[in-house]
């Protein structure tokens, strides 16, 4: 990225101008016209004495490559040999959901004292989760009197992962069917645990601090406490990016569809991560990186976060989702992250109800979701969609599979109770 | 079409500043106007209409030729019609050229909505206080040597005239920044 330096216009009319009043005023005689050409002239031969010997180069990039929705960094563009470099100029590409600091993504800088490198820093803050370019633009410098310019040259731009920030959720009710080793949440299975059990009565190899005075001196028999193993759990996450509707918001805006499972997303595996369980996620309609395998701990959020950041909405459709291998094993709760406005969406979670896990769906469809048309017939077709969304809910509930709105703290808590009790319920057996 | 819609763009996204700068031109013009009335000049309506036109041509688009074409026009236009030669209002007339200029040059920095720095505008008025010095001295040693008569006065005012501007060039590169 190296041109020469190009005369500006401020120097072509200060040549121009002051040698012509000095040529008039020499040949006509004229002292009066020498008076309004010595201004200019200086100026001519004052940028021309600080002529720039060196060309600079431009070297841009980011601060850091990933951020958290409303958290910023700094575009910083270094021109190096700066030695001839007055001020230099930055125009950043705006964007509906980057905030650049001036609001305009032009900014400025003189030199100081320092000459071997000049920084041009522009802030900016990614407003949405996502992946995008930043900082396509132009740059250019200016030596002194205003003389000669630099440029102006192309930055191509980095890409800036915004990672969602996980709304607030918080669950008290246990997993249903802890299947691990260790972790947090009471299992079925009777162990080394704090959930109390139950009283039975003492049994070789039982630990004497388990021992349960009161009742041994009451019944003359050692009875010990028993207590309920305690186990992590596999969540699988699977978000429909199909399709996105109502708003398309930033942070403090509505949010769309796709928003609220994203961020939904984000806080239920911070939720379960943070309490040691492991979890796995699922983009349905996405194709790059639409899949992360179970695992446990913060590195893992991380790369959950990314991958959801990379959603792009609708990318994907023609994916048949019964044919989808989800990878997960028996036990695992599956929250499926969904408007349910489309086919795929239902069939996957049917698929995924039928191999007899524990399904949940959250709907995600914002309760303020409207169309900005004021066409009839498009308004008429929308409301034949959520009529057509009432029948897919239907289907969804009627194969078992409960359906919550997302609310944020306690949204699974009923459900998880339930299908924690749900294998202790009184069965209809076919005979 | 486009290029107009182009043009009202960048406009609206003018900074004050910028808008300030910019208006520096046709504001110059018209006071370079009125003191070539008050030296006893007459405009003509043709030129009034070309200075305007040119002038708001600067404003709109400051990084162009239109500027060497206003600056050239009012100063031919100074000499074909102003009688008095070395009045207080000569002085007046460079500097108000040497603004327009400068104002121009600032203006031309950068794309709309380019905010200078207080540190910029700072250096830049010392400039300009060069500037008007070597204005003033040229106009101080117009009127002495014109007072006195001397054979070849001109001819001494160019000499004067390349000392005034090496000691400028000097000066600029020792002073160019505070210590």
């Amino acid at each position: 990225m190296t041109t020469r330096w190009q005369p500006t216009h401020a120097l072509l009319r200060a040549a121009l101008a002051s040698v012509t009043f000095a040529g008039a005023a020499v040949a006509l005689g004229r002292s009066d016209l020498l008076v309004i050409a010595v201004p200019l002239l200086v100026w001519t031969v004052a940028a021309v004495v600080r002529r720039p010997a060196a060309v600079p180069q431009a070297r841009d990039g980011l601060l850091h490559d990933s951020v958290r929705e409303g958290e910023g960094t700094v575009l910083r563009t270094v021109l190096h040999d700066s030695g001839g470099v007055e001020h230099a100029v930055v125009r950043v590409a705006r964007h509906r959901w980057l905030l650049w600091r001036p609001s305009t993504g032009v900014a400025g800088v003189t030199a100081g004292h320092s000459r071997d490198e000049l920084r041009v820093d522009v802030p900016v803050s990614s407003r949405r989760w996502g992946s995008r370019r930043v900082g396509e633009g132009l740059v250019a410098a200016t030596s002194p009197w205003a003389a000669y310019r630099w440029g102006p040259h192309a930055l191509h731009g980095h890409t800036l992962t915004t990672l969602p920030v996980p709304g607030r959720f918080d669950t008290k009710a246990p997993g249903p069917h802890p299947i691990g080793l260790v972790g947090t949440h009471p299992s079925r299975r009777v162990g080394g645990g704090t959930e109390l059990a139950g009283i039975r009565p003492f049994q070789p190899g039982d630990r004497l601090r388990r021992l349960h005075w009161p009742v041994s001196l009451r019944t003359g028999t050692l009875y010990v406490t028993s207590t309920l193993a305690e186990e992590d759990s596999s969540i699988l996450l699977v978000v429909d990016a199909g399709v996105s509707v109502g708003g398309c918001g930033g942070l403090d805006e509505p949010a769309g569809s796709l928003d609220i499972a994203v961020r939904a997303a984000g806080a239920v595996a911070e939720h379960y991560l943070h309490r040691g369980d492991r979890v796995a996620l699922r983009v349905l309609g996405s194709t790059e990186r639409n899949a992360v395998h179970t695992s446990t701990g913060r590195r893992h959020l991380l790369r959950i976060l990314d991958t959801l950041a990379r959603i792009v909405p609708g990318e994907k459709r023609s994916a048949d989702p019964s044919r989808i291998h989800f990878g997960v094993s028996g036990g695992t709760v599956v929250i499926m992250l969904s408007p349910m406005l489309s086919d795929q969406a239902v069939t996957a979670t049917l698929t995924l109800a039928r191999q007899g896990l524990s399904v949940i769906v959250v709907d995600t469809l914002p309760d303020d979701a409207y169309l900005a048309e004021k066409d009839r017939r498009v308004l008429l077709a929308w409301r034949m969609r959520l009529l057509e969304r009432e029948a897919l809910l239907s289907r969804v509930q009627l194969s078992g599979t409960p359906v919550v709105v997302w609310r944020g703290p306690g949204t699974l808590d009923e459900v998880l109770r339930r299908l924690g009790r749900r294998p202790s319920l009184p069965r209809m057996a076919g005979r | 079409m486009n290029l107009l819609n182009d043009f009202l763009d960048e406009t609206s996204r003018l900074s004050r500043q910028q808008l300030a700068l910019r208006a520096t031109a046709p504001a110059g013009t018209a006071l370079m106007v009125g003191l070539e009335v008050a030296a006893g000049g007459s405009p003509g309506v043709l030129f009034l209409m070309l200075a305007a036109l040119l002038s708001l041509l600067v404003a709109a688009l400051p990084d162009s030729g239109a500027g060497t074409f206003l600056l050239i026009l009012l100063g031919a236009h100074w000499l074909v019609t102003v009688p008095e030669r070395l009045g207080g209002s000569l002085l007046l007339a460079a500097l108000v050229l040497t603004a327009i200029h400068l104002a121009t040059a600032l203006a031309a920095y950068g794309p709309p909505g380019l905010v200078l720095d207080r540190e910029l505008l700072l250096l830049w008025a010392r400039r300009y206080g060069l500037l008007a010095a070597a204005a003033a001295v040229t106009w101080l040693a117009a009127r002495v040597i014109g007072a006195a008569e001397v054979t070849g006065g001109d001819w001494l005012l160019v000499a004067a005239f390349v000392v005034l501007a090496g000691w400028a060039a000097y000066l600029n590169r020792r002073l160019a920044w505070p210590g």
